[in-house]
């Protein structure tokens, strides 16, 4: 369960182009759901994802993971809850150019002390399950928009996240591909993984797997709370 | 003031452990007011955050503070030149009233820094920040020795006039005259060397003693701690005759210079090394029963136990080798 506890987030603070992207959010999201947060561009969505995933501090409030607070975890131990929590599916993919789709996949695991035959073999399931067995070792330049997200979905999964968080997954796929993504999203859930999705795409939030949606804007979760 | 390089780095490194030491004194004393892990307020976020930086930059400073208590010694050995009358640390030092005070202080601040960094790594292997409060008060308390170390220092070094004419070593460091080093060149080396071997066998069979069974850790850090005033009055009283081979040059900064293999160097480390690892460790004992330093502290206090030993040792062989391996003997003293 991801408890958050009056949540303000303020960039530049006391400049001139000081931005609350969140404001005072407070909400509880049980384990195991699909929940998606909706919104305009600008409206804290990411923002949110960043402080519930750890990887951005609050300006004041507090976040708890199955009644663990973490926002005063020191870095070194935030680290592992990154590692071992969270699996992140960027807007923007943030593959590393350069490298195989497998080596990417393996990434986040290598600090793990697995040998290194371990992760190639998990990291090629997980290739395999999003159907790129023949991509394993092509760089990921070469790969297309869908395959470059399920490479990155790969990714998140490796280290066998409890929570997968997606940021606006599907603003570079077409219908097809949109679809393929909401499915394995279905897969995860099936296998009782929370997923915490950003997105303004009505395919998502008006997805029949999506159990709760929070419609945000100007920072603020806007109430009353709408099912979809 | 005479402008040398080592000097300059003196002054310039004081000014800047100085300032960062006021800095995180004035953040230290934010968090003792306002600290509190149960809030999730803008201001305990904000400590939180900033405690990382001022932390780091301490680390540093303090780090610096004590490697700069042996760039003080080595510049005031290779100055000793310029002043008529020194011949080694112990005369440049004595060209005004501020040379020993600063030495006196720089080796409390190494101890004080010493145990503020183990405090201090300590703290940072717990998630719940469990020594946050303490660490800064002892901060708060470090400061003004820190400070005087830089205002004396910079007197001293301000007040070096080379036309002044100096005592040198023989005379400062001789039996028959007055003061706290002739005083201490006065101990009957006998009982020196016993009280000298005596604290170390104490302290390296206690160190062991904890090593191996995690016992008696307040017994072995009391050792240490106390091996390092026993040491430097060893040191003027017998140990530093076996340097010269005299009977009556008991000057503990001759040994620094490269007539004697820099051997002075090599007695100040592990002294210095031995009394902050011994009393860091002992500083441990109390935050042993704090739920998240339970793994932490018997831990550290082992390396450090390690550390101690290591340092003591070396420096006991050290004495006994040189004690052995000289022609001089101690005979009627």
């Amino acid at each position: 369960m991801i408890e958050l506890k009056n949540i303000t987030k303020i960039f530049n603070r006391n400049r001139p182009d000081e931005c609350v992207a969140l404001e005072d959010v407070s909400l509880s999201l049980n384990s195991g759901n699909v929940t998606v947060f909706k919104g305009p561009s600008g409206s804290g969505k990411t923002t949110l994802l960043s402080v519930i995933g750890a990887m951005a501090k609050p300006t004041s409030g507090r976040v708890f993971v199955d009644g663990r607070e973490i926002t005063s975890l020191p870095e070194r131990f935030l680290t592992e809850i990154r590692r071992k929590t969270f699996g992140f599916i960027f807007q923007q993919f943030h593959l590393i150019r350069g490298i195989s789709a497998l080596e990417n996949v393996m990434l986040p695991a290598l600090t793990s002390g697995e040998t290194h035959a371990s992760l190639r073999g998990r990291a090629l399931e997980l290739l395999d399950m999003f159907g790129l067995s023949g991509k394993t070792a092509g760089k990921v330049e070469w790969l297309s928009g869908g395959e470059a997200q399920r490479v990155t979905i790969a990714r998140a999964l490796m280290n066998d996240p409890d929570v997968v968080i997606a940021d606006e997954p599907t603003a570079h796929l077409d219908t097809a591909l949109s679809k393929d993504f909401l499915e394995i999203m279905a897969r995860l859930n099936d296998k009782k993984k929370s997923i915490l999705i950003a997105s303004h795409d009505p395919m998502i939030y008006e997805s029949p797997i999506v159990e709760r949606v929070f419609e945000m804007r100007d920072g603020k979760i806007l109430s009353p709370e709408r099912p979809s | 003031m005479i402008l040398n390089p080592a000097v300059i780095a003196l002054i310039t490194g004081a000014a800047a452990v100085t300032l960062m030491t006021v800095y995180a004194a004035f953040h230290g004393s934010r968090i003792l007011a306002g600290w509190d892990l149960e809030s999730g307020s803008e201001l305990q976020l904000a400590l939180e955050k900033k405690t990382y930086l001022v932390s780091t930059l301490m680390a540093y400073a303090l780090a610096f503070q004590i490697v700069s208590f042996f760039l003080f010694v080595f510049t005031a050995d290779d100055l000793n030149r310029l002043f008529v009358g020194a011949m080694c640390a112990a005369g440049t030092l004595n060209v005004n009233a501020y040379g020993y005070p600063v030495v006196v202080l720089k080796i409390v601040n190494c101890l004080l820094a010493g145990v503020w960094l183990v405090i201090n790594y300590t703290d940072n292997r717990a998630f719940d920040y469990p020594l946050i409060k303490k660490k800064y008060a002892l901060l708060l308390a470090i400061t003004p020795f820190v400070l005087g170390e830089a205002v004396l220092q910079g007197a001293y070094f301000l007040n070096l006039k080379a036309n002044v004419i100096t005592s040198c070593c023989g005379s400062l460091f001789s039996a028959g005259e007055e003061g706290v080093a002739a005083g201490l060149s006065a101990l009957p080396p006998v009982p020196m060397a016993a009280a000298f071997f005596g604290i170390m066998a104490l302290t390296l069979a206690s160190g062991a003693y904890f090593f191996f069974k995690g016992k008696g850790a307040a017994l072995f850090s009391f050792s240490a701690a106390a091996a390092l005033p026993v040491s430097v009055a060893a040191l003027i009283s017998f140990i530093s005759l076996y340097f010269y081979e005299l009977p009556t040059h008991h000057c503990p900064f001759c040994v620094l210079q490269g007539e004697y293999h820099y051997a002075g160097y090599r007695i100040y480390v592990t002294l210095i090394g031995g009394g902050i690892a011994g009393t860091s460790m002992g500083a441990l004992v109390p935050f042993r029963t704090v739920p998240s330093l339970k793994q932490v502290v018997p831990r550290v206090q082992r390396s450090l136990a390690k550390a101690a030993l290591a340092f003591y040792s070396v420096l006991t062989v050290a004495v006994v080798a040189r004690i052995l391996f000289t022609d001089f003997v101690l005979t009627g003293y």
